[in-house]
């Protein structure tokens, strides 16, 4: 088993004009999906991010630059999910099947290096 | 498997109805001219959820933690607003101009007597409001319905209903409508309203006018729910609000049998009664003995009489057509509305046969009132057909078929001419 991180990214589904009721939709499609991991044992942990909050850094000659907070939603992760899965097929199999992909996010898989 | 059962579920529409009650509540605090402030908070609220529980997990309890997260925003909300006006009266560094209001300390549902909830009905219900614009503001303020949601349900365009609600609310902060339950002398009048309010509601989704189904049953449980709601509340619990939520609940009980596998329209005659909700025709049943008390005998009690009476039939053929028939006439009586006269007939045709049916219904061939309405000629059309006179049978369904507009009762229609013409024709 190894271990993997799913980041999510963006999600037009957060910021638009939703019902109440597309709210709890969306929340139970999550909480499904999670639960069912869950079951299996092979949800580790998940954490939502905060918002816009996110800073880069990085150094050009000798100098520290500082970037961000960065609001593009686009590319922002909102959050992440670390999971257990055989290998990678396995962990896109449950990426896919996560409602971040219906809502309008992307999904990023990495690998945890053991 | 220890983690399954860790997670709390969520109740349906709990969102909805979560909405509703924060809206009612913080509209106590903010006042019917800062509604669309109000809104604003309550969707910040419940966005906050969707981007922390898909990561969190649901909360223990999600109703507390919507409510803690609309009460901090709204006290944000206050806060700017009290500095914001400290700066601009130059009062920058000087005592509180205004009081921000104790609400940390408000309960964790704010409102366990549920008189919030019952004041937001009684605004949406103002007397300024036309009825349509109360039933829309209802729905969009206590039901949590959307706006998308309500021109789904009223197969209308989307800006047709936020410009309703626009309005509505403006026409309320012109009359300086306020929050509050109206005093006793003036109360039974505007429950009177709500309730007329909540019945339309429930009738629309119960036979749909518009559209491609038959049944909403979005809003037919959203008039039970705003119905219980009156009733959590000591003024609401009066006989004609117990009679008019057991008609919706004995009706209610019925709705899963009314369409076929096919979304077809059935018959009370053609119902798969095991499919009838026995939880619901029990509960009607109880709520329609506590309605019988006071000195006051409604149209909600009449009709919820009837509805008895069709849900404790065994199967259709004993049915007790006699006490509908005393029913319809005291509901006659009571209010002779055409659409009632209508339902008489048909029960004088259940009991008396065909023919004495046909003579009622003949007293409303002219009614100006029911000129558009479909069901006039359809029953025409049914009675007819029992008569042997199909040809008159088949007239009456083509006129039927150029009034109605619900696509599951065209098929209906049609199914009826079909079978009326080839009796015509057959030998």
């Amino acid at each position: 088993m190894s271990q993997f991180i799913l980041f999510i990214r963006g999600g037009s589904d957060l910021s638009a004009n939703l019902s109440p009721e597309q709210i709890q939709e969306t929340v139970q499609r999550y909480s499904a999906w999670a639960q069912k991991l869950r079951a299996e044992g092979k949800l580790v942990s998940a954490e939502k991010l905060k918002d816009n909050t996110g800073m880069l850094l990085h150094s050009k000659d000798g100098r520290v630059m500082v970037d961000g907070p960065f609001a593009e939603t686009k590319e922002t992760i909102g959050g992440y999910f670390i999971i257990e899965a055989r290998d990678m097929d396995e962990a896109i199999a449950i990426a896919r099947e996560s409602p971040a992909l219906g809502g309008g996010s992307a999904v990023e898989i990495r690998e945890i290096e053991a | 498997m220890r983690a399954e059962r860790d997670i709390p579920q969520l109740v349906d529409h709990l969102f909805r109805h979560q909405a509703g009650q924060m809206i009612s509540s913080l509209t106590r605090l903010f006042g019917v001219e800062n509604l669309e402030l109000v809104e604003d908070i309550v969707q910040e609220t419940l966005l906050k959820a969707l981007q922390q529980w898909p990561y969190r997990g649901v909360p223990q309890n999600p109703g507390g933690w919507l409510w803690q997260v609309a009460k901090n925003q709204a006290l944000d909300v206050l806060r700017r607003e009290a500095r914001s006006r400290r700066i601009m009266t130059g009062e920058y560094g000087g005592p509180e101009p205004q009081q921000i209001p104790d609400i940390a300390e408000w309960e964790p549902f704010g409102d366990p007597l549920g008189d919030d909830r019952l004041s937001m009905m009684f605004l949406g219900c103002h007397p300024c409001l036309s009825r349509e614009a109360q039933v829309t503001l209802l729905l969009k303020t206590v039901g949590g319905f959307h706006v998308s949601e309500i021109a789904r349900a009223f197969l209308q365009p989307e800006a047709t209903i936020a410009q309703r609600l626009v309005r509505a609310k403006k026409r309320l902060k012109a009359e300086s409508a306020r929050f509050e339950l109206p005093p006793p002398a003036e109360l039974v009048h505007r429950l009177d309203a709500v309730l007329q309010v909540l019945y339309l509601i429930f009738n629309e989704g119960y036979e749909s006018h518009l559209g491609a189904s038959l049944v909403r049953k979005d809003l037919c449980d959203e008039a039970i729910y705003m119905c219980r709601s009156i009733l959590a509340h000591p003024v609401g619990r009066r006989p004609k609000v117990y009679a008019l939520l057991a008609l919706m609940l004995l009706h209610a009980a019925r709705l899963d049998a009314r369409t076929g596998a096919n979304g077809d329209l059935l018959l009370l005659a053609e119902q798969d009664r095991a499919l009838w909700d026995p939880g619901l025709i029990r509960e009607g049943i109880y709520y329609l003995g506590l309605s019988a008390q006071g000195d006051v005998l409604s149209e909600y009690h009449l009709q919820a009489g009837i509805a008895a009476r069709h849900a404790l039939a065994k199967d259709y053929q004993s049915t007790d057509w006699a006490g509908i028939l005393d029913d319809y006439r005291a509901l006659l009586e009571l209010s002779p509305t055409p659409v009632v006269m209508l339902n008489h007939a048909v029960a004088v045709a259940m009991l008396h046969g065909p023919q004495a049916g046909l003579q009622e219904l003949s007293r409303l061939k002219d009614h100006p009132t029911l000129q558009n309405y479909h069901l006039l000629p359809a029953t025409f059309g049914e009675l007819y057909e029992r008569n042997g006179e199909f040809e008159l049978a088949a007239q009456s369904y083509c006129e039927a078929l150029k009034l109605a507009v619900n696509q599951v009762e065209r098929r209906f229609l049609e199914r009826k001419l079909d079978k009326a013409r080839s009796q015509v024709s057959a030998p």
